[in-house]
């Protein structure tokens, strides 16, 4: 059972819900649980559609928070039905479902403005569902990783003031993986060192818009508001790993565009935009979440089973 | 007049681009052009009367030659022998070369019989043909590869949708029952007996779990199978991406008692072979031969990875990663079918995809997968690939951007 970053911090009351997904067991599944064992401080109220004239029909005749739809459908897809909802609902937020390959829909999702698309996936991963919903009703909610961890899951937590201790992480990082016998522990830990390095070099800017620091240059003293912190831990089913820097420069669309250019092959010969992609391939699960102005924080979740190495969802929260 | 029709025959025989050799059936040779010397591995200077004249090398040539058949039209492999310049400089390796012939006995009117050899080198067609066979079934590979790689792709993504379907379902249904379980205090022997029934029905619920868990993995390995564009090209150390690989399987319960006899490049001069490769892909192919060689062996045997250079068909520098095991070997009706999807002969242990993605990965990489083995001897995976630069050495095998 997964914890809520503050007891029902910045919720309503309760919700409302659409589900579209011409998938009857599914469409069933997902509502199921939403309503019986989804645990949070609020309602929900959830309406299904098994097709998206249906769905249209519903959302003309009432206001919803939350629209969940798969993207392969008879007749209309989730895209074109989200777009719709866009304009009929612009206050609505969007999520995307699919059991196709989640890495072939970015570009669309992009253009459509959805940055959440989850994967059908068997096992399929509840908790992760519960995560998105609270993230999209309240996207405070996506903050911290404790959020993604069990209650009192062991964490340590690192504050990289000057460049040196970066190595000083990855050696604690190093340590704390053999001792968790983990498979692939040099993929994390490949990913944690892309992520911690361009959060230490390519965050602080200059005036002029330019990098402030050479990547690889030491630094001896960082800035206070350039600090950046990385928090990892463990619980029974998971490694949790978090990069927060206080820029909160990235925004959604420009990780939705570079993850797209490298999974196309686009980006083959580009200098830079590789590191998302990087954690992406070779973590289980990336969540990012942006504080604009304030705050970045990379999520980077890994399974003790290999049950979520598949068709990897997208999430990411941008306040 | 008769005469100088004979020069010009002669001429025209000197000059033929084959070798022509005239005999009687005794062995008595009247005519020998120097084109037959050239391609018999004969100095031009030597005369030629008798078979007794040919080198030793040529035993069996005499043996064609003293064959009484009328018509033979056939090939016969010879020995090289120092004279021959040509072959030495195409390849250092050949030791005999390969001649077409045909023997033709003609029977004049006076009645004595000429017994006529005509013959050309015919190595290097031989040579072409092996190597068009070879492309030939490599198109043909890849070109079913790439149709059953569409089929699969829509048939993994239509099965996705079902196995969540029953990934969720269960997932509830064990829920639910858990509920109801806690809800149970246990305190007479009718609550007692609904708690035995409901833990049966969980462990049937975890049974079906399992059983779609099954499914979704082999679903994802279509998926990973399917997987066609998505490459990513960068430059990568071969030999330490090698080492690397091997570094992280040693520490695997599993290779224990395996050994690994890994040679590098040229540990003297620091050799290192660049590619440009998907670290992530060609990792997964390496990893993947390690752990055949290991199944194979049962993890009790020895793997050797070694290098070698060689050029591609457009003349650009390859590497070649020698994947060997000791194991059993693989019969040569398997080899032929090895990088087939979905076959194995591992039983339950894979789907037999392994090899199929490896090969498409080589392919991506604009190198090649290939096997050689030897029952109950040894069996040997090479993965070729473009040298993008090679580091270190002594003797660069090319510099190329």
């Amino acid at each position: 059972m997964l914890v809520m970053n503050s007891e029902g911090n910045g919720f309503k009351d309760s919700y409302d819900l659409l589900i579209v997904d011409d998938d009857d067991v599914i469409r069933e599944g997902l509502v199921g649980y939403l309503e019986n064992y989804h645990e949070a401080p609020y309602t929900l109220n959830i309406d299904a559609s098994d097709s998206p004239n249906d769905a249209r029909a519903k959302l003309a005749a009432k206001q919803y928070d939350l629209i969940i739809s798969d993207i392969n459908m008879p007749g209309e897809d989730g895209f074109s039905l989200l777009r719709h909802v866009r304009g009929v609902q612009p206050g609505a937020k969007t999520a995307l479902i699919t059991a196709y390959k989640v890495e072939d829909y970015i570009r669309n999702a992009k253009q459509t403005g959805v940055y959440n698309i989850i994967a059908k996936t068997a096992p399929f991963n509840f908790d992760e569902l519960s995560n998105v919903v609270n993230s999209l009703l309240n996207p405070q909610q996506a903050f911290g990783l404790e959020t993604y961890m069990e209650a009192n899951s062991q964490m340590q937590s690192f504050t990289i003031t000057r460049s040196d201790q970066i190595m000083e992480v990855f050696n604690a990082l190093q340590a704390f993986l053999e001792n968790c016998k983990v498979e692939n522990a040099n993929d994390l830990l490949t990913a944690v060192i892309e992520g911690v390095t361009n959060a230490v070099y390519h965050v602080a800017k200059l005036p002029d818009g330019s990098l402030k620091y050479e990547k690889g240059q030491h630094i001896e003293k960082l800035d206070e508001n350039e600090y950046v912190t990385i928090k990892f831990g463990s619980d029974s089913d998971r490694l949790g790993i978090a990069i927060i820097d206080q820029g909160g420069r990235i925004t959604a669309e420009e990780i939705l565009y570079w993850l797209d250019r490298n999974i196309s092959g686009a980006g083959l010969m580009d200098t830079h935009g590789r590191g998302v992609y990087l954690i992406h391939t070779l973590v289980d699960r990336v969540l990012v979440n942006i504080a604009p102005g304030n705050r970045t924080e990379i999520i980077m979740l890994n399974y003790f089973t290999s049950d979520f190495k598949v068709n990897k969802p997208v999430y990411i929260n941008q306040l | 007049m008769i005469d100088s029709r004979l020069q010009i025959l002669d001429t025209i025989v000197e000059t033929l681009p084959s070798g022509l050799v005239l005999f009687h059936p005794g062995g008595e040779i009247f005519k020998i052009n120097i084109r037959a010397k050239t391609l018999l591995g004969i100095p031009e200077y030597k005369d030629i009367n008798t078979f007794e004249d040919f080198p030793p090398s040529l035993e069996r040539l005499k043996e064609i030659l003293n064959n009484p058949e009328d018509v033979i039209r056939s090939e016969v492999v010879l020995p090289l022998s120092v004279y021959h310049d040509s072959h030495k400089s195409e390849d250092e390796h050949d030791s005999e070369y390969t001649i077409g012939f045909s023997l033709i006995t003609l029977t004049p009117p006076d009645g004595t019989p000429i017994r006529t050899f005509t013959f050309t080198d015919i190595t290097q067609i031989l040579k072409d043909r092996v190597t068009m066979d070879k492309i030939k079934d490599e198109l043909a590979q890849s070109k079913k590869l790439a149709s059953i790689g569409t089929m699969i792709s829509g048939v993994a993504h239509e099965l996705n949708n079902p196995l969540t379907g029953i990934s969720m379902s269960t997932d509830l249904a064990r829920r639910g029952l858990d509920k109801l379980k806690k809800s149970i205090p246990a305190e007479d022997e009718t609550q007692a007996r609904i708690i035995k029934v409901l833990d049966m029905t969980l462990a049937e619920i975890d049974k079906i779990q399992k059983a779609s868990e099954k499914a979704s993995v082999l679903v994802g390995d279509l998926l990973a199978y399917s997987r066609t564009s998505q490459i990513n090209l960068e430059p990568v150390i071969l030999n330490a991406l090698v080492d690397e690989t091997v570094q992280a399987m040693k520490s695997h319960p599993q290779f224990t008692q395996f050994a690994f006899d890994i040679r590098s490049p040229d540990s003297q001069s620091n050799k290192q072979y660049m590619v440009k490769a998907d670290r992530v892909k060609l990792e997964q192919v390496f990893y993947n031969l390690i752990k055949n060689a290991c199944d194979a062996t049962e993890g009790k045997g020895t793997l050797e990875i070694y290098y070698t250079e060689s050029k591609g068909p457009d003349g650009a520098p390859m590497v070649t990663t020698h994947v060997r095991d000791n194991g059993p070997g693989i019969d040569k009706t398997i080899l032929a079918r090895i990088f087939d999807p979905f076959f194995s002969t591992k039983g339950n242990k894979g789907v037999g995809l392994g090899l199929s993605i490896s090969y498409r990965t080589l392919e991506q990489h604009n190198g090649q997968l290939s096997v050689d083995s030897e029952p109950g001897a040894w069996t040997e995976f090479e993965v070729m690939l473009p040298v993008y630069l090679v580091l270190g050495g002594d003797d660069p095998l090319a510099v190329s951007g």
